[in-house]
């Protein structure tokens, strides 16, 4: 059976599976190995103490990798374990192109003629356009059909996969839909609570999980929310995530961004992947009109897609005191966030245009 | 064949045996009618004009310069030693180019280090031409040391990845680079060092009116053991011996050895000759009986010895050390410990007539010229490299291709070693 090594080339971090980029690989790994109906082994390697909280599926081996010492970015550094772990395995899928572990990946995986397929979690960056370095895998697979833009035409062969667990993100009929609206995310400036904070009626419901680096921007939250009905709350596991999803009326994603003139845009998340989980929990998603949100959310069906800041609070309070304007997805549309079938068949064509050759020449 | 050569550095720009026997092959890869075209590093300072086939276009991170050594900030000596051995996109872009104008049917690598030797191997296999290469030193795990020794795990993945096959002089420099943690070893074929001179056949006399004659050529410096050599002549006239001389042939840049020679009073025997070019030595080499070699264990195969021997010049080497392996205590040469008192005791055995030196300096004449001449190596050489032709396989990436995946290496590497600071 083909072994696939799906590479996190940065720190998977056991307190935040249910947040960011750790969160996002846990349920690709899970949603991509259940696509490939079994005919895949895979092996995550990624930076960081061994991982808790999350259970893999069976055909997922789970190696934790000492990045090497690196005092100006500890969780950057390539680790040097890399290069036995990849030794044996047929294609090489890596989650992002942007960090030195990425990088030491990519030269690897053409010296060792493993054909690479990369998917770019974040946003490409600079380091990664200034050479182009995407033009050195086989293929892409993306989280989004937005994040697919990303890539030039002619960049290679492309599939879009969602990725969703569907084994922990499903609805649940014996819950009860309480009237409060739900924040998951890190607190940092760009993903935008403390616009929504600052904006927010007194008397409706909202509750933040997460965590940030910034004890001061933590501390600007709670003052923003002082006499508000906001409650705060730790990262959750991914099983209490769930949970949260299946009692919450609506899931806000109000990221936006500043930029350094004062305005404000929304920022193009290209996998949406909070928004992914709460449609496959059958909850609406009131969020920023950009990026993957316009994939996840269709108006009227799974939730709300908003332009501003006094338009995301308007939809806020007609969710919470009139439920009925806005939809409540159902458990039909969760097949629109689950991993499609169709990653097997990519893999496979993957493999055999690029085949890694077997043995030595001489 | 069509062949492209690459080596880090070409005669007259060398530093000893290595860009030595790079030329002899290549000049004798010419005369069996291939076509050869040498890739080298521009040269260390000017130098005369150059062979046509020759091509001075790569640029060198010289590992060897005192300045890469000794000088600067580590961070700056870090970064030239991972260009030196890891990965030079300029030289990358340069030799893909070379490759592609050329079409050769094969690549024979030479000592690579200080040209990023390791991107141009990978440049080599990306597409899909076959390799050899030839080491006479510890080179594939000098590539690999990116900060002052290697990492394991880079070591191994070196030896898994390469496609080609070295010719490596000994079992002494697979053993050092195995040590060194990059096991190559089943990629290694044993092709001895060769010497090229006609030797002295008919030469008849040892130890003319009684004296012995001792000669020493190489760097004269503490890893060759100049400083052995000096304190056994020390040890012979101490013991009351005075028909010896010792003459060094070789570049002087420490003091402190003919501080040594005037210390022990020895200006009478023992003489610091400066360098002579290889065709006198030689010829110098029929006047001497004994060639003293107290090389350090890890060389890997000196010449010197060897073309000393062919002209009846009979080695005194170490019992440890590559030239060891290939020739017998006694039959044509001599071993004895790497000290100043065993070196010594075998002078003394010789003066004193306890050893047929006449015997075994027309056996070493005979062995040599029979066994150990290019004439009977090359044949072994030429057919690894035909056989090398046979491995030719699809490319496997562009050029584009190649030379972006340098830039990203040279880049990574200088900013991880930046970062790890």
């Amino acid at each position: 059976m083909p072994l696939v090594a799906l590479v996190a080339p940065f720190r998977l971090d056991p307190a935040q599976f249910a947040l960011g980029r750790s969160g996002t690989v846990c349920d690709l790994a899970n949603g991509v190995h259940q696509a490939t109906n079994g005919r895949y082994q895979f092996r995550l390697l990624g930076l960081g103490p061994p991982v808790g909280q999350w259970q893999p599926s069976a055909g997922i081996a789970v190696r934790n990798l000492e990045p090497a010492y690196s005092p100006i970015k500890p969780w950057d550094a390539p680790s040097w374990q890399l290069l036995d772990q990849l030794d044996d395995v047929d294609i090489i899928h890596l989650l992002s192109a942007e960090s030195r572990t990425a990088e030491m990946v990519t030269i690897l995986s053409r010296i060792s003629e493993t054909p690479l397929i990369l998917t770019e979690l974040g946003e490409p960056g600079i380091i990664a356009a200034e050479l182009q370095t995407w033009r050195l895998a086989a293929a892409f697979v993306n989280g989004s059909d937005f994040a697919s833009k990303h890539w030039p035409n002619d960049a290679g062969p492309s599939l879009t996969v969602h990725g969703v667990d569907l084994s922990v993100f499903q609805t649940n009929p014996a819950v009860q839909r309480q009237a409060h609206l739900l924040y998951v995310d890190e607190f940092r400036p760009a993903l935008g609570l403390d616009r929504v904070l600052q904006r927010l009626p007194n008397e409706l419901p909202l509750v933040c999980l997460g965590d940030s680096a910034d004890a001061d921007y933590t501390g600007w939250l709670r003052q923003l929310a002082s006499g508000k009905q906001v409650r705060f709350g730790p990262p959750p596991s991914l099983e209490q995530l769930a949970a949260e999803f299946q009692q919450a009326a609506a899931l806000i994603c109000p990221a936006t961004h500043l930029d350094g003139l004062g305005r404000s845009h929304p920022l193009a998340d290209p996998v949406a992947h909070q928004a992914a989980r709460a449609v496959a929990c059958a909850t609406s998603v009131i969020a920023r009109n950009s990026g993957a949100m316009v994939e996840r959310v269709t108006p009227g069906l799974t939730g709300w897609l908003v332009d501003s800041d006094e338009e995301m609070i308007a939809v806020m309070q007609a969710a919470v005191t009139r439920p009925q304007a806005i939809t409540s997805p159902g458990a039909g549309v969760t097949s629109r966030v689950a991993a499609g079938g169709a990653l097997a068949e990519f893999y496979d064509a993957t493999l055999n245009r690029s085949a890694k050759p077997v043995g030595r020449v001489a | 064949m069509k062949i492209i050569a690459v080596s880090n550095l070409y005669p007259p720009d060398g530093l000893g045996g290595y860009e030595m026997g790079c030329r002899q092959i290549v000049t004798a890869l010419h005369e069996a009618g291939h076509e050869v075209t040498v890739l080298t590093a521009a040269p260390r300072k000017p130098i005369h004009a150059d062979e046509r086939h020759l091509l001075r276009t790569l640029r060198l991170a010289d590992p060897y310069a005192p300045s890469a050594r000794n000088g600067g900030h580590p961070q700056g000596r870090a970064h030239q030693l991972a260009l030196a051995g890891c990965c030079d996109a300029y030289n990358v872009h340069r030799f893909v180019a070379e490759l592609e104008r050329l079409q050769p049917d094969l690549v024979y690598f030479w000592n690579l280090w200080g040209l990023g030797g390791i991107s141009l191997i990978a440049a080599t296999q990306l597409l899909g031409l076959p390799w050899r290469m030839h080491i006479m030193d510890a080179v594939p795990s000098q590539l690999c040391n990116l900060t002052g020794s290697v990492r394991p795990e880079l070591g191994r993945a070196f030896a898994r990845l390469i496609r080609g096959r070295f010719f490596c002089c000994s079992r002494t420099v697979i053993d050092e680079i195995k040590s060194n943690g990059v096991p190559i070893g089943p990629s290694c074929d044993i092709v001895p060092n060769w010497v090229t001179t006609d030797g002295a056949p008919a030469r008849s006399d040892w130890l003319i009116d009684c004296k012995l004659r001792i000669a020493f050529a190489g760097a004269v410096s503490l890893h060759k053991g100049a400083d052995i050599v000096i304190e056994a002549a020390a040890q012979l006239k101490r013991d009351g011996f005075t028909r010896f001389q010792v003459d060094l042939f070789g570049p002087v840049v420490d003091p402190r050895f003919q501080a040594m020679i005037n210390a022990s009073r020895l200006q009478e025997h023992v003489t610091l000759q400066g360098s002579k070019p290889q065709q006198e030595l030689w010829k110098m080499y029929e006047q001497y009986d004994l060639f003293a070699f107290p090389t350090l264990p890890r060389e890997p195969f000196a010449f010197a010895p060897l073309e000393a021997a062919a002209h009846g010049c009979v080695p005194v080497i170490p019992h440890i050390c590559g030239n060891a392996e290939w020739m017998l205590d006694g039959v044509d040469l001599f071993k004895t410990e790497r000290t100043a008192d065993g070196y010594a005791r075998l002078f003394r055995r010789v003066i004193q007539g306890e050893i047929d030196l006449a015997k075994v300096g027309r056996q070493a004449v005979r062995q040599l010229l029979r066994d150990f001449h290019l004439k009977t190596i090359f044949p072994k050489i030429e057919a690894g490299l035909k056989q090398a032709t046979a491995e030719r396989r699809p490319a496997h990436a562009s050029t584009h291709d190649i030379y972006r995946l340098a830039l990203l290496a040279e880049r990574s590497v200088r900013d991880m070693l930046q970062e790890a600071a």
